[in-house]
């Protein structure tokens, strides 16, 4: 019983921090155990006392949510998001430009192989004969990690083919 | 001496990804492991390769003649592995494990380190699932916990804790009602009271509506974007691939590491869109991504195909388990709709793994609510006997409902398979993003989210529900009011809008599931069946099928609407996906009590058979065959008449391309190969005899070939290759092939019935059977043609079947 005017107060002192109260709203309420719902003294519609209860309960049950998962989860999720968006428009933008520079620089041959190889393999090709990669012996690291790329790149346009224009599978 | 080569690494960089041990390469090698250990990409499944763990690669190194004429080809590079679209060999795989085991075993006295080996080895299958349980339970609650935060997002934003959804927010500010009720919130902005700095009147109205159709485009944008752009394979249900794949098919990079994280963002951002999709079916895919994934840390499981569908099928429960919070029902889920082959180990290691992630799940508590699902009901009334009748009424229409969605859809697939419009996937999902949300939005039943709205037809109406649902007029809450009424009309309409939205949205190039939007249309259908009889209960207490027990005064809360809403929900969803004992577990599990059992079980059968009587299969297995996977499907009987002669290639024995033991060159073996396309040859004694010794993949004989012309010196076009053990010298020196010929193919003779042969085929997974006549070779069959020979004895196109 002499618990109620504690939750009362903290519940006041959080509508009056509510700014940066939402996981101390959380936290404080847990101290109360849920027996104690029987007195509290809740301006609700129902009469009987037994759904005050029951409400009562679904409160305090809803206070032990923690807040602090969601904001961790939600700022995760919008950091994946923004990460896969912008990594899309950088290859959807971006380095087809990169490529057209390099490609100024280099053989006016090579944009013929465009038309019969699949483009992927063309590039890689283009990568191992390029006198800038090859050379830069020094960004191992670098090239091996431009190579996993392409062989993704070229499994996605693969999966691409596979269900964008021949729709064999997942239809 | 002759094999010691095939196990020593030299160079090889022709070949991709081969491990190789030239100096530089050993670091690559090594480098590749750690990157196995840490992340275990998926290249190992795209690119066959054969980086497997340190521990593995010392194994075979160590055991190069150990074991001969057996399984023990695993030092060749490769072997062991499956092209792309192709069925694996179940028994094959299997000998390979118990090679694998039986050489642990062996070693384990040699040492210490070889006892903690074999000890690793036996709880490697245990440990491997625990972490795809915490893993998938995780993932799960992550998506959870996105889904609610971005659908919120459509309506307004928690200013002072952005990362609250609406419920979360409301919290603190309604500590004076202690009701959700949206409407009275302080901390909570809808996008109208940002904008307009007010909620209420017609240009607040339009406000939302713009922002809701705003928020839902840019999701359902971003979703089929990234879909397209990283991973397409994430899109659809994923529930027929991995109920093919777990019948012993490959698909490289379906269950890779882009997959899974396209899969996970796509749905959370599909469901926010507001598109009548849901995440359940999904969620199975994720989890075996998951599992596939987490199995490349384990080389028991990551380089053999038939024991990673071991983990697979375990993860699959592990799906189900957190999507519902049903761990038993992820099980049987696992075991009735989408495992092919179950033995009761995988049935225990499942029990596990779902147990763990549901564990996991509601650890995490996504929704607030202690449990794992947002639409968790309980019941206390008993049902009457009576109300088996509407029960059964509700299975029948659950049927018809059922029947009509599938037929629809899958015409509408066919159509988008065939027409120009396959060729507009982005703007097909724009399209039906931007109509599903503007015929949602006027809709207050459409308009919330598809897990909401089941939650509310599903509860029971109390002292503190204010929804027009609830609109009684009496305080015993038995006889409806206007609202109710209102309810009901608006509920019809939400039917037919989910209806029809949801045909057209399975099957676009997002991730999308159909349990909730299922679950929702059987909802609304049980619940207004359920309103109608309470208040027939309530207005004709005393008609004879009430038998005094209901609506007479003191018995008026004896017909719980929302317990029609779950019936009717399991009787549709029943039929859709022709599930039974996994869905009635699924739905109890949900409410939380044994009581509804009967009911649950009369409706969901009689919605199969409805659905069974009007349309042969289920939605997944209509997708199967639209798709022409090769699923061999165990629930079919097949009778005929026809031999193992009849259908076996080639119908001339002539034709027929075979290898002999000892007398074809390498030359003659490379122009076989060049001009054949067989997946396999069989190995017999002489042309002359036919006698049958063993059966060679094209894939291993290729490798092999590969390898021996870079690794043996003096291999000459005319050097003869042997499939026996020849120990006198012959010049030039031949190539020794023996270990990669299968000597126990399955061989059958020429009469056999063809059901006995696919019954060999469902039961043992086998890839192919030889046909002997009198102990000679006849011909070859293989699983294709097995299914091109149902398809003709279904009257069906058989060219149909596409893949090996």
């Amino acid at each position: 019983m002499v618990k109620i005017p504690v939750l009362v107060g903290v519940l006041s002192l959080i509508t009056m921090l509510k700014a940066e109260s939402y996981e101390d709203a959380r936290c404080k309420s847990n101290v109360l155990p849920s027996n104690d719902c029987n007195g509290v003294s809740l301006p609700i519609i129902g009469e009987v006392n037994n759904t005050k209860k029951e409400l009562c309960h679904d409160a305090l049950v809803l206070m032990r949510v923690e807040t602090h998962t969601m904001k961790v989860v939600v700022l995760i999720v919008l950091c994946v998001i923004s990460c896969l968006v912008m990594y899309m428009f950088f290859l959807l933008c971006l380095e087809p430009m990169i490529r057209r520079r390099k490609l100024v620089g280099a053989y006016v041959e090579h944009t013929n192989e465009e038309d019969e190889a699949p483009p992927a393999v063309s590039l890689n090709a283009r990568r191992g004969s390029d006198p800038m990669v090859s050379t830069a012996n020094s960004s191992n690291v670098l090239n091996r990690f431009g190579h996993q790329q392409d062989k993704w790149k070229k499994q996605v346009k693969e999966q691409r083919k596979n269900i964008y224009d021949r729709h064999t599978i997942l239809n | 001496m002759e094999n010691l080569p095939l196990t020593s690494n030299v160079r090889k960089n022709d070949l991709p990804n081969k491990p190789s041990t030239s100096y530089q390469a050993v670091k690559q090698v090594k480098k590749l492991t750690e990157r196995n250990v840490g992340i275990s990409s998926d290249d190992d499944m795209i690119d066959i390769t054969t980086s497997g763990t340190m521990t593995e690669r010392t194994l075979n190194q160590r055991s190069p003649i150990n074991l001969p004429g057996s399984g023990e080809t695993e030092d060749i590079p490769g072997i062991g592995q499956y092209e792309d679209f192709h069925t694996i060999d179940w028994q094959r795989d299997i000998a390979r494990d118990r090679m694998r085991h039986r050489y642990i075993l062996r070693r384990k006295k040699n040492s210490f380190i070889d006892l903690i080996k074999s000890a690793h080895d036996a709880w490697s299958g245990w440990l491997c699932v625990l972490l795809v349980g915490l893993v998938t339970g995780t993932v799960a609650a992550i998506i959870d916990i996105g889904t609610s935060w971005m659908s919120d997002l459509k309506f307004g934003i928690c200013p002072q804790a952005f990362w609250l959804n609406m419920e979360q927010c409301c919290w603190s500010s309604n500590e004076t009602s202690f009701e959700l009720d949206k409407g009275n919130c302080s901390q909570w902005f809808y996008w109208s009271e940002i904008m307009t700095s007010s909620n209420y009147g017609p240009f607040a109205y339009i406000v939302s509506y713009l922002f809701y159709i705003a928020w839902a485009l840019l999701f359902a944008a971003l979703a089929a974007g990234l879909v397209r752009m990283f991973a397409p394979y994430a899109c659809g249900s994923g529930v027929p691939e991995i109920k093919t794949i777990l019948s012993g098919f490959i698909i490289r990079g379906y269950l890779g590491k882009w997959t899974l994280l396209i899969k996970s963002v796509g749905i959370m951002m599909c469901v926010s869109a507001g598109l009548s999709l849901g995440k359940e079916g999904p969620m199975v895919h994720i989890a075996s991504c998951i599992g596939n994934i987490l199995s490349y840390l384990f080389p028991k499981y990551g380089r053999n195909e038939a024991k990673k569908r071991e983990i697979l099928s375990a993860a699959a429960a592990a799906g189900v388990s957190v999507a519902f919070g049903a761990p038993i029902g992820g099980v049987l889920f696992s075991l009735e709709e989408v495992s092919y082959y179950f033995p009761l180990k995988t049935l225990w290691r499942s029990f596990f793994c779902a147990l763990v992630a549901a564990f996991v799940l509601s650890s995490i508590n996504p929704f607030g609510n202690e449990h794992s699902v947002m639409f968790y009901v309980e019941y206390h009334r008993p049902w009457m006997f009576f109300e088996l009748i509407p029960f059964i009424g509700l299975g029948i229409i659950g049927g018809v409902i059922a029947t009509v969605f599938i037929k629809c859809n899958i015409k509408w697939c066919r159509f988008r398979k065939t027409s120009i419009l396959g060729q507009y996937p982005v703007m097909e999902v724009l399209l039906l993003t931007a109509v599903t949300a503007i015929l949602s939005y006027p809709n207050p039943y459409t308009r919330m989210g598809t897990s909401q709205l089941i939650y509310l037809l599903f509860s029971q109406c109390d002292v503190s529900s204010n929804d027009g649902l609830c609109d009684y007029t009496n305080d015993k809450a038995n006889v409806a009011g206007p609202g109710v009424y209102t309810a009901m009309l608006l509920l019809s309409m939400a039917f037919v809008l989910k209806l029809v939205t949801t045909i057209f949205t399975f099957g676009i190039k997002v991730p999308c599931g159909l349990f909730i939007p299922s679950l929702a249309m059987g909802g609304i259908t049980g619940r207004i069946v359920g309103i109608l009889m309470q208040q027939l209960a309530a207005k004709h207490p005393h008609l004879w099928f009430f038998d005094n027990s209901c609506g007479l005064p003191g018995q008026e809360g004896c017909i719980t609407p929302g317990l029609y809403a779950m019936v009717g929900a399991a009787a549709v969803l029943g039929g859709v996906t022709r599930m039974t004992v996994s869905l009635v577990v699924i739905m109890f599990e949900l409410t939380g009590g044994v009581r509804y059992i009967v009911p649950l079980m009369a409706a969901v059968m009689a919605s199969k058979w409805v659905g069974d009587a009007l349309g042969k299969e289920g939605m997944y297995d209509a997708h199967i065959q639209l798709n022409g996977y090769p699923f061999l499907d165990s629930k079919e009987d097949i009778v005929h008449t026809a031999l193992a002669a009849d259908v076996m290639q080639p119908r001339r024995a002539e034709n027929l391309n075979v290898l002999t033991q000892s007398s074809m060159s390498l030359e003659d073996t490379e122009i076989l190969l060049k001009d054949t396309e067989h997946n396999g040859f069989p190995v017999v004694v002489s042309r002359e005899s036919q006698y049958l010794v063993g059966y060679v993949l094209r894939r291993d004989l290729q490798l092999a070939l590969e390898n021996a012309k870079r690794t043996i010196d003096g291999l000459l076009p005319e050097s003869l290759v042997l499939f026996t053990d020849i120990t006198q010298q012959v010049m030039p020196p031949p190539l020794k092939l023996k270990k990669i010929l299968d000597m126990a193919p399955i061989t059958i003779t020429d009469q056999t019935p063809m059901e006995t042969v696919v019954d060999m085929f469902r039961k043992l997974g086998l890839r192919q059977t030889l046909v002997t006549h009198n102990g000679r070779l006849l011909g070859v069959i293989t699983k294709k043609d097995i299914l091109r020979y149902i398809k003709q004895v279904d009257n069906e196109d058989p060219s149909s079947v596409l893949f090996h």
